[in-house]
């Protein structure tokens, strides 16, 4: 066998998203003479962040204060935030937001030339800076065109990072696969950044590009890092049926509103009215995502949903906002809208319902951004920092993957400077270990397709780790998936065998990736014998237990059975837990 | 690293492929017609010079009825040009504005008519006028 | 229930290692009114031909993943639908112009080197740093290049340009698009730098108006707008360059 391919760096950067540019220019900046390789299995402008559209978080308006972001966090994460590490978030968020339009980011304006920020679920004030709906697709296009400028940001687009290389307890490099040529690449570094996106794939309907499969973190987790919270999984509550296309929250930041089948604001009934005056911060549809999705799924159980071709709906209504404000603040959805559900949103409702979204959970970090192992470091959504708690608000992430991304570049910049290298010999043996499973993937001669197996994660979490849960359904998804871990060590027939660009290859090992991630999800889920934010049992746990469940979940990887789930303290600094209202009755409390 | 092969397409045949290419290489080469008229007039320049009997001979050609085919071609391809050549000038142009409002493509090019037909009946006035 | 609606599609299908060149191949598919080309390329790969390769992504036309030619025109595959081309066949090939690795996957690589040269990234026209907090920009200053910050980068008006086909050198519609884009933006000062992309053969010149790329972009970028809009100032400079030698030497010590 000829020698591998060896790609020597200081400093590995692992997605080409939001939160994976930010650090790599971070490091960049912090020290031009560093060698930063950053390795994507998209070209970085096709990465996730994308598709964002509402909004990013970051105090701008005179009547606002970081205690106000930072209460509005922790509350919206029904106090299972690291509130030590919200503070520093929320004072970091504006000059982040500030860099990326000196940057050229086209932020909406006001007629004067100032930044004009927008409404969004469950903040008190107008807070998200945006860039019409497609805010993400600006930030990540400015991101992939700004880290440009910098000649020691050496890009591998298109190389498929498949394993961590760990050495005596400290990361040491990463094993690629370059998609083009099929052929296996070590890129060693004493330092590297997982910045891999989340893993809403793992359920059928979802927000989510088809690459969000959770690589990054199923990485971590084969090499012993614990996934933290990852029972808490957001359902964004507009999406459209079927494909579960992203229709904004920038639409009811901007005074839309949700109706059932008799043409009511059934949001009323569900804590969050009165429906008067509109819009209002913090209630009706600018409620926290977690309530809203909730609230749908009461009104579908008693069928005051609408029926569409692709399941049950409720009605996304803009048609008073009017067609000058709806072309201007909100292009993207409009285009959408025409395209993908044949309605025009200035003449008839969207017909919207939930699909899964985002995972709150991941790899935890500290605030730089450091992982519990030695060399690794993570942001973005694959991260856990404990800022989103149980449900992220809306523009949290955005906000999130430039501040988290930046601090964990410099973090890792700095730690590869101090840190030791590893030996030649080392790195080949590890890089040789993880490559031939990989490899034996291409060999196997029997085994179940992979849209099967894949059609049946999306069953069992769909049907057991939705939206409600409760005990009875959480046993039977950990009993399935372990079956279905069975049934995936019983091969995966591919029809291509391949080197050659082989993408069934590569959604094979997205696909193993996916179920480990799905595994702690149920695991953590059951464990957690009460209601918090996006976790919601409707068995005898409706309930929040701050007595026994405030507290962050650690999903340990096991000894083969699934993982073991531990659960560890949340750093409370100054808001302490109360009744978490909305509406009126959140006014009344605040 | 070594990347397998990649195969390169040829261009043979590329202005079958779509409607648009057509359309361009009849825009391209409707200013063919325009280059031989203006050999012609450049011919009659020259037959001008040689004296009156060789400018004679220049305009009793014009009787010929394939000469007068190629002039109606010409007049045909000319005015094709001249369509599309206004209809992309917008394109040419920086976004202008008119009182803080942008100027749509439209009024540039209804503008650029208006330019042009005024022009024309003015140089039609002055030699008609020169005539008399 | 009665049998769902097939269609038929025809796959362009090359692999470097067993093909000369590309071949087409016919696969049968059961498609509803609301299932995009690329859904149709999805399921083919899921239940008939694992080996079948496509580029895809968000599904949205966000991401520019999935460009393909579908019946001869370049279409990102998400942004059209299956119902529109009943019964079939319809054709779906790896975009024009571009080399192909392997059966619709087109090696895009020259595009992203191309992003580079063309500097398309803000060139700040004065040094500030967040303290200094945002720059002042009115909403008429960034209608002026706001157009063409829409790109996605999604190569389909590469395929649509015969002049690209011609000569790979050619800077071509996005990247050029993406040029003024920063050179219309009144935060950035880099115009002098990128002029001289501009002038240069394989920039704007390279383009004889050909117009199709700003027919099938589907995020109305227009990116013959954007390259035309510059050769008068390019001519303008080259007339200058003749009529005062000494201040493009000049220039070009710069």
């Amino acid at each position: 066998m000829q020698a591998m391919e060896q790609v020597d760096c200081d400093l590995v950067v692992v997605g080409g998203g939001g939160a994976g540019l930010r650090a790599a220019i971070a490091a960049a900046e912090q020290d031009p003479g560093l060698r930063v390789a950053l390795v994507s299995k998209v070209v970085p402008m096709r990465s996730h962040t994308v598709a964002a559209e509402g909004g990013a978080a970051g105090v701008a308006r005179e009547d606002d204060s970081l205690d106000g972001h930072f209460n509005d966090t922790v509350t919206g994460g029904d106090w299972l935030c690291d509130q030590d590490v919200v503070e520093r978030f929320v004072a970091e968020c504006t000059a982040e937001m500030v860099q990326l339009e000196q940057w050229g980011c086209p932020w909406s304006r006001q007629e004067d030339g100032r930044i004009h920020v927008r409404f969004f679920g469950g903040m008190t004030t107008q807070r998200s800076w945006y860039a019409a709906d497609k805010t993400g697709f600006h930030m990540l296009h400015t991101l992939f065109q700004t880290s440009l400028r910098y000649p020691g940001i050496q890009r591998y687009d298109e190389y498929f990072c498949a394993d961590l290389l760990v050495d005596d307890g400290a990361v040491c490099g990463v094993l690629a696969l370059e998609i083009a040529s099929g052929e296996p690449v070590c890129f060693t570094a004493p330092a590297v950044v997982l910045a891999t996106g989340g893993a809403g794939r793992v359920y059928g309907q979802n927000t989510n590009a088809g690459i969000v499969t959770g690589e990054g973190m199923a990485m971590a987790h084969a090499h012993g890092v614990a996934l933290r919270d990852m029972e808490f999984v957001q359902w964004h509550p507009t999406t459209l049926p079927g494909s579960g296309i992203l229709i904004t929250e920038g639409c009811r930041g901007e005074g839309g509103v949700l109706t059932n089948r008799d043409g009511r604001r059934y949001l009323q009934d569900y804590g969050l009215g009165p429906t008067e005056p509109w819009p209002r911060p913090k209630a009706m549809e600018l409620g926290p995502r977690d309530r809203l999705s909730q609230a749908f799924w009461y009104e579908d159980q008693a069928g005051r949903t609408i029926a569409t071709a692709q399941g049950s709906a409720v009605q996304l209504d803009l048609r008073h906002l009017g067609e000058a404000r709806i072309l201007e603040r909100l292009p993207m959805i409009t285009e959408v809208a025409r395209r993908y559900a044949g309605v025009d949103p200035v003449c008839t409702p969207i017909p919207v319902r939930p699909a899964v979204h985002y995972t709150m959970g991941g790899i935890p970090t500290d605030a730089r951004g450091a992982a519990p192992l030695d060399g690794l470091f993570a942001a973005g959504e694959c991260a856990s920092t404990g800022i989103h708690g149980a449900n992220r608000l809306g523009s949290n992430s955005l906000a999130e993957l430039l501040v988290f991304g930046r601090a964990a570049g410099q973090a890792a910049a700095e730690h590869a400077r101090s840190a030791k290298r590893r030996r030649q010999g080392v790195l080949e043996r590890l890089a040789g270990e993880a490559l031939a499973p990989r490899l034996e993937l291409l060999r196997n001669e029997r085994g179940e397709r992979l849209a099967v197996l894949r059609g049946e994660l999306h069953r069992i979490m769909e049907q057991g780790v939705g939206i409600f849960r409760n005990e009875q359904g959480l046993d039977e998804a950990c009993r399935a998936l372990a079956a279905l871990r069975e049934r995936l060590a019983g091969g995966i027939r591919l029809d291509d065998r391949s080197r050659t660009y082989n993408t069934e290859w590569l959604t094979a090992m997205e696909f193993q990736a996916s179920l480990q991630v799905a595994e702690t999800m149920a695991w953590s889920a059951r464990a957690r014998r009460e209601s918090r934010g996006a976790h919601v049992r409707n068995d005898a746990y409706d309930q929040r237990d701050d007595e026994r469940f405030l507290v962050h979940t650690l999903a340990h990887p096991g000894d083969g059975s699934g993982p073991v789930i531990e659960h560890v303290p949340v750093t409370i600094t100054r808001s302490t837990p109360r009744r978490r209202a909305y509406g009126a009755e959140g006014e009344g409390s605040a | 690293m070594s990347r397998p092969p990649v195969y390169r397409p040829s261009m043979r045949g590329w202005w079958q492929r779509h409607p648009a290419y057509r359309r361009y290489l009849l825009r391209e080469g409707s200013s063919a017609l325009l280059a031989a008229y203006a050999l012609w007039l450049l011919a009659g320049l020259v037959s001008l010079a040689a004296g009156e009997a060789a400018y004679e001979r220049w305009r009793e050609l014009h009787g010929n009825p394939w000469v007068f085919g190629v002039h109606l071609a010409a007049l045909l391809a000319a005015l094709y040009h001249a369509v599309t050549w206004f209809r992309l000038l917008p394109l040419t142009l920086p976004a202008l504005r008119w009182g803080g409002r942008r100027i749509t493509d439209r009024t540039l090019v209804r503008g650029a008519w208006l330019t042009y037909v005024a022009l024309s009946v003015g140089v039609w006035l002055y030699l008609l006028g020169g005539v008399r | 229930m009665s049998e769902p609606a097939k269609i038929t599609l025809e796959v362009q299908r090359y692999h470097p290692e067993q093909d000369s060149g590309p071949r087409w191949q016919r696969y049968t598919v059961p498609y509803t009114a609301e299932m995009s080309v690329l859904e149709g390329l999805q399921y083919i790969k899921d239940h008939l031909d694992g080996s079948l390769t496509f580029r895809w992504s968000c599904r949205m036309a966000i991401c520019g993943s999935c460009g393909c030619m579908i019946d001869g025109e370049p279409e990102l595959a998400c942004h059209v639908f299956l119902r529109d081309y009943a019964p079939g066949p319809v054709r779906v090939a790896a975009l024009d112009h571009f080399p192909i690795q392997r059966d619709l996957v087109i090696d895009h690589s020259d595009f992203l080197e191309k992003l580079e040269t063309v500097h398309s990234y803000l060139i700040p026209a004065e040094e500030r740093t967040p303290a200094d907090g945002t720059h002042r920009q009115t909403p008429q200053a960034m209608a002026d290049y706001y157009d063409y910050a829409q790109c996605i980068n999604c190569l389909l008006c590469y395929a649509a340009c015969p002049q690209y086909g011609w000569h790979p050198d050619f800077a071509g519609p996005a990247a050029l698009a993406l040029l003024q884009r920063y050179n219309l933006d009144d935060r950035d000062g880099g115009h002098r730098l990128r002029e001289r992309v501009i002038d240069a053969e394989q920039g704007v010149w390279g383009c004889t108006l050909v117009g199709y790329c700003s027919e099938v972009c589907p995020k109305g970028v227009d990116p013959a707008r954007a390259i035309n809009q510059n050769k008068a100032g390019s001519a303008a400079r080259y007339l200058l360059g003749w009529w005062r030698p000494g201040r493009r030497r000049g220039e070009d010590r710069e």
